[in-house]
């Protein structure tokens, strides 16, 4: 649906030698406003976007979007220099929605400038502000501008998620860069002047995915949810981590190796190990193993038991324990002298990437001093290029940058690897010189002990009370380890299911793009092309990207590969296809007017400027309405505009004239 | 049951060469070094070459050539390198360098080159080594690492 028609424009300037104005009466079809430079012909088309509040699509910081002339003072003519100052100034339109309502928006330039008056039909007039009341901003207050206008122009604005993870309508300033080209920056690409400070996401694609109904904004909320909630997941599960790792160093016990901070390389449960002398046993089985511990002592206290016996038992631990140590240290040590090997290695890779690049670079500057060798320049034989004898093709430069990037990549992830283990390994260290002192520490007690007055019943106490102390901490530790289980659990399961509903949810948003509607927008487009004397060769080549949903040569945005007459062309073809083909379904969105602010026919020949009046005026047929500004010799395109029944505005002074009286427009539209 | 029939297949693949080795590289550093060390002569010993692009190549050992440039005793480690010999003959025939008198000079298309390395700051470390050192290569010192005198 095309959803406006601008049916006048009118602008008032009161100063203290009376009223200036201009008014102009537009029609479907195409309008061509043509005046010589410095006459008012931009301030005229900002004061479309700016009547219709639409000011932040005249490009950024542009808070006064218009010349002096509206704000400070202007002439009576080019030839006088008697200035006039500006009082107040404001514009109106006259507007037509596309059931044929009509309504008239009054706003200052130079003045209330937060404020709109608008008259629907003959109804009383009635004010409505721009900005913001309090906390409520005028697209979602009853009393606000942009409300009305939405409403007017019957467009239900999507929720749409923005860069911060959060949600914000769509606000019609993001759309009408698709339709309003303005002189300073709008030719620079297409949605040039497309506002980025409301942040939302993707923002020129989903203005586009709006007006073509490509329906993806239910999936892109979804999985802007799905990315939070999955977030969210992962930063509870590298806490959870955390703490595990903070016991393990309290408990001095191993930390576990396959449960790491990231998710997606981790494990969902995990067992703390605990090292003996001999062994690495679990949680669990330490504490039977005490308690089988408690009884045996408690059976000897018992029975007489020989003193030989238990300290030979303590002395065989304590070895165990320094042996380990001792293990642990040659394994870190030679894992340190591999890292510093491929330290080495990738220094070496590093400096030779930075050789072959400085090589490529002289290759390309130096393309008119031949650097190349392919065939020897003694003999003319074929040659590889290298100075050793080699009976081997040698790569190329090219290549051989390639080969050294890709073991740069497989060194990385090997010394990656290699210092986890050594972390790894070092916190093992720590936990088996902390047993190792500890039962050293009992060695030498008992045997101590063993040489006073029963000395052996004293020991085998005091080795009970460590075992039972011990054993209650184990018991507590296992507790903590079944808790933090369960929550580990509970969060991978969820951030599991979490990650293969974004990965549905991301293959759906590929294919709920609409082919139909994008191979018709390709299709007009290139029809367009065609009539701005496009050679057919050159046609094939123009698509609509399936991904940005914007015209594309050959994959490549057009901006960086075209030349500026095929570039302008295109902005011009893609332009005028997406009024053309929203005007054919009534799920489409459009403006239902373009304006193009100096449509850059200098940088196009006469024939295509010629193809673009023909195919602009024929935007009648549709209920299309397209508003060009230019200063263009009216000579040179008189016969066309007559012949095609262009509505063509030509003056050759200011727009801006004095008025005999101070009367103004007339109270309610036409 | 047959016995498999194994044959050893020559492999048309590419493969990687040492920086050093590849003819452009080794060249570019020849006139770098003719231009930076040969200065306003235009020219270089072809000894003091073939030891200063030995040199250059091994950036590792640049602190113990450093010492030795600078007056230390120690010799260091040079050896024979047909690799820059080759280099020389191609150079040669593409203009870049004439070898005459046991000298090479660097000739107009040469200089282009080095023009090309100085202006879009290639070999910037190379080139600051021989600015500092290169100099202070005098025969004498070559005749040492040549073994030839003390």
């Amino acid at each position: 649906m095309l959803s406006l028609t601008i049916k006048k424009i009118r602008m008032e300037v009161d100063t203290n030698g009376g009223r200036f104005s201009c008014e102009y009466s537009l029609n479907n079809g195409l309008n061509i406003i043509r005046a010589e430079n410095s006459s008012g012909k931009s301030t005229l088309m900002n004061a479309i976007a700016y009547g219709l509040g639409l000011e932040a699509i005249l490009g950024p910081i542009r808070n006064r979007p218009f010349a002096k002339s509206v704000y400070d003072y202007l002439f009576e003519d080019k030839k006088e220099e008697k200035q006039f100052y500006v009082k107040s100034s404001r514009v109106i339109l006259d507007v037509e929605n596309r059931n044929g309502h009509k309504a008239r928006i009054q706003r200052d330039i130079f003045g209330n400038d937060k404020l709109a008056i608008v008259t629907e039909e003959d109804n009383k007039p009635f004010d409505l502000f721009f900005g913001s009341s309090g906390h409520v901003g005028s697209a979602n207050s009853e009393q606000g501008y942009h409300n009305w206008l939405l409403k007017f122009i019957e467009w239900d604005m999507p929720l749409v998620p923005t860069t911060e993870g959060k949600e914000i309508p769509l606000y019609a300033e993001c759309v009408f860069p698709l339709f309003f080209i303005e002189q300073k920056r709008g030719w620079s690409e297409i949605q040039a002047n497309a506002p980025f400070h409301y942040k939302v996401k993707n923002l020129k694609k989903t203005s586009l995915e709006f007006c073509l109904d490509i329906d993806s904004f239910e999936v892109e909320r979804d999985i802007n949810d799905l990315e939070n909630r999955k977030s969210k997941l992962e930063n509870k599960w590298s806490k959870e981590v955390a703490s595990i790792h903070a016991i393990s160093e309290s408990y001095t016990v191993v930390p576990p190796r396959y449960v790491v901070e990231d998710i997606s390389e981790s494990r969902s449960s995990f067992e703390w190990k605990i090292k003996s002398d001999t062994s690495e046993v679990s949680v669990n089985s330490r504490v039977l193993g005490l308690k089988k511990h408690i009884s045996s002592l408690e059976e000897q206290l018992k029975s007489s038991n020989s003193e030989d016996e238990l300290l030979l038992e303590k002395k065989s631990i304590v070895t165990g324990l320094s042996r380990n140590v001792d293990e642990l240290g040659n394994k870190i040590e030679r894992n340190l002298a591999s890292v510093r090997d491929i330290e080495n290695k990738l220094e070496r890779l590093n400096q030779d990437l930075s050789k072959y690049l400085q090589l490529k670079r002289l290759q390309t500057v130096g393309s008119d001093t031949s650097l190349e060798f392919q065939k020897c320049p003694i003999c003319d034989s074929d040659m590889f290029d290298s100075l050793a004898d080699t009976a081997s093709k040698s790569m190329t430069v090219e290549e051989n940058l390639e080969f050294l990037k890709s073991q740069i990549g497989f060194y990385d992830s090997i010394l990656t690897k290699q210092t986890k283990d050594i972390r790894s390994l070092t916190s093992e260290l720590k936990v088996m010189q902390a047993s190792h002192e500890l039962e050293l520490g009992h060695y030498e007690k008992l045997k101590a002990e063993l040489k006073e007055v029963n000395g052996i019943e004293r020991a085998l106490h005091r080795e009970k009370i460590i075992a039972e102390i011990s054993l209650e901490s184990f018991e507590s530790l296992a507790e903590k380890q079944t808790e933090l289980n369960d929550r580990l659990s509970n969060v991978f399961e969820e951030w599991q299911k979490c990650v293969s509903e974004l990965k549905t949810k991301k293959q759906n948003r590929k294919v709920s793009s609409s082919e139909s509607t994008l191979s018709l927008l390709e299709s007009t487009m290139r029809d367009f092309l065609q009539s701005f004397g496009f050679k057919p060769d050159a046609l094939r080549s123009i698509n609509i990207s399936r991904q940005s949903l914007r015209p594309e040569q050959e994959g490549y945005d057009i901006v960086a590969e075209n030349s500026a007459s095929d570039y302008i062309r295109i902005m011009w073809a893609f332009t005028l296809a997406l009024q053309k083909v929203c005007s054919q379904k009534d799920a489409l969105k459009h403006g239902g007017f373009v304006v193009f602010d100096e449509p850059r026919q200098h940088e196009t020949n006469k024939n295509s400027f010629l193809g673009l009046i023909e195919q602009a005026s024929r935007s009648k047929d549709y209920g299309g309405q397209v508003i060009f500004a230019t200063s263009i010799d009216e000579s040179a395109i008189r016969d066309q505009c007559e012949s095609k029944k262009v509505n063509l505005l030509s003056v050759d002074e200011y727009l801006l004239k004095r008025e005999p009286g101070l009367e103004g427009l007339g109270k309610g539209p036409d | 049951m047959s016995k498999p029939n194994i044959k050893a297949a020559p492999t048309n693949k590419s493969l990687p060469v040492l920086i050093e080795m590849r003819p452009a590289w080794r060249i570019s550093l020849m006139l770098l070094v003719i231009d930076v060390v040969g200065e306003d002569k235009g020219y270089i010993d072809y000894k003091k070459l073939v030891v200063l692009i030995w040199m250059v190549i091994r950036t590792k050992h640049w602190p113990e050539y450093q010492k030795f440039l600078s007056g230390g005793e120690e010799i260091p480690f040079i050896s024979v390198d047909t690799a820059t010999q080759k280099a020389l003959e191609l150079a040669a025939n593409k203009s870049f360098v004439k070898a005459e008198d046991s000298r090479v000079y660097l000739l107009e298309e040469g200089k282009k080159i080095v023009e090309l390395i100085l202006e879009n700051q290639l070999l910037a470390s190379e080139s600051a080594f021989l600015k500092e050192y290169g100099k202070k290569l005098t025969s004498k010192k070559v005749d040492q690492i040549m073994g030839k005198g003390n």
